[in-house]
């Protein structure tokens, strides 16, 4: 689906170094990440969705966001270079996550904020939307509600059965209608949802 | 979310001619050009910055794929030269000797290898877990950096290794060939 005149938007995008060629999106190359840029949040403008194959044109991008979980959400010097050379030296912007991720024995522990993208990561493909990322990660007075999409996303991924599944992932959808409601027309947030996309997000939990 | 690693040689002497110091750095890459160059608009306060909370200031892009016989007559005095290098032999070359050298157990998917120089002082210093407040490591004159995207498994184990792979001890060898003894380090920022 695509919202005419609605910024897009694209998470996990890893492009080649040396000339900004989009090699993946949502997860790394296939052929490693070594000599690539791999990128959080993008907001493109309308009706500009690049391609894997495609040089990233920084002239269409509208924002450019990265995500840190740590304290003092400090990027490493590299990561920023990496990313200005990605908008051919403009600026970008790093969004520091409220929620830290901790040790829990070997740094193994999977992060609420990784879910986060990956939800959005879901929505984002399906559709645009006119939410700010900052907005995504940063909103504390609706944290319960996204903390019960992810709750169900689980639920979803850990069903047993079809029926238990069909019934988790009918929650999510419901439920992250619900939160995007409070950042869009609710009828764009009953669109975006997509089943497909859903399974896709699934497979990846 | 692009939590990512680096690997970090560094010396904090002055070095007599940075024309040696960048080209003797970055032929050891192994690639033809630079993928960018980078310059500060003044003296580095990175460290300044990062206690006080306040933006970084900023650097200017020099250039793009640039030649390595261009490198050095980039560098000013009071400022600080970046170059980033993408793919290059020498990374893949890392990068094989620590899938090799590391199990996968400790090392995850995770091995720094795109190389990236920093001339000029600068300030040394990373936040993790362990240091949430931060932790300046030192502030010197010439750093070699391994970047890489993720982070290890296991971070103590992964410390414990890495220089003792060999393609690093070797690549250290020669950069202290014409630099003098050099430190090393390695940090991730989460």
């Amino acid at each position: 689906m695509h919202l005419a005149n609605q910024p897009q938007w694209m998470t996990d995008v890893y492009v080649r170094a040396s000339d900004n060629t989009v090699l993946s999106i949502g997860q790394p190359p296939p052929g490693g990440v070594a000599g690539t840029t791999q990128v959080d949040v993008l907001r493109l403008k309308p009706n500009y969705q690049p391609q894997v194959g495609q040089v990233l044109d920084p002239s269409q991008i509208d924002d450019l966001f990265e995500i840190k979980t740590s304290v003092g959400g400090k990027i490493s010097s590299i990561q920023k270079t990496a990313l200005r050379d990605v908008m051919n030296g403009g600026r970008i912007q790093v969004v520091s996550s409220p929620r830290r991720w901790t040790h829990g024995g070997g740094w193994h522990a999977t992060p609420r904020i990784t879910k986060v993208i990956k939800i959005f990561s879901m929505v984002g493909m399906a559709a645009s939307t006119g939410m700010a990322v900052k907005a995504i990660v940063n909103r504390d007075d609706y944290d319960d509600e996204l903390d019960l999409v992810i709750a169900a996303f689980d639920r979803a991924a850990q069903a047993t059965n079809e029926a238990d599944r069909v019934l988790a992932k009918m929650e999510v959808v419901e439920l992250l209608h619900n939160y995007l409601a409070h950042f869009m027309p609710a009828a764009d947030a009953a669109k975006i949802v997509q089943w497909k996309q859903m399974e896709a997000a699934l497979l990846n939990w | 979310m692009s939590q990512n690693g680096i690997i970090e040689f560094y010396s904090e002497h002055q070095h007599p001619s940075v024309h040696r110091l960048v080209m003797g750095a970055a032929e050891l890459t192994g690639a033809a050009e630079a993928v960018s160059v980078w310059r500060s608009m003044g003296p580095d306060r990175g460290w300044l910055d990062f206690i006080e909370d306040v933006d970084e200031s900023d650097d200017e892009l020099l250039g793009r794929n640039v030649p390595l016989s261009q490198l050095s007559g980039l560098f000013m005095s009071d400022r600080v030269l970046k170059v980033r290098f993408g793919e290059t032999p020498l990374g893949l070359r890392i990068d094989q000797a620590i899938r090799a050298g590391i199990p996968e157990s400790i090392r995850g998917d995770h091995a720094p290898c795109d190389p990236f120089l920093v001339i000029g002082f600068h300030d040394l210093f990373f936040e993790d877990e362990s240091h949430p407040e931060g932790r300046l490591v030192g502030r010197p004159f010439f750093s070699f950096q391994l970047f890489g995207y993720g982070t290890p498994s296991d971070w103590k184990q992964f410390r414990a290794l890495i220089f003792g792979v060999s393609e690093l001890k070797e690549l250290k060898a020669k950069l202290e060939a014409f630099t003098g003894p050099m430190a090393q380090c390695v940090y991730w920022s989460i």
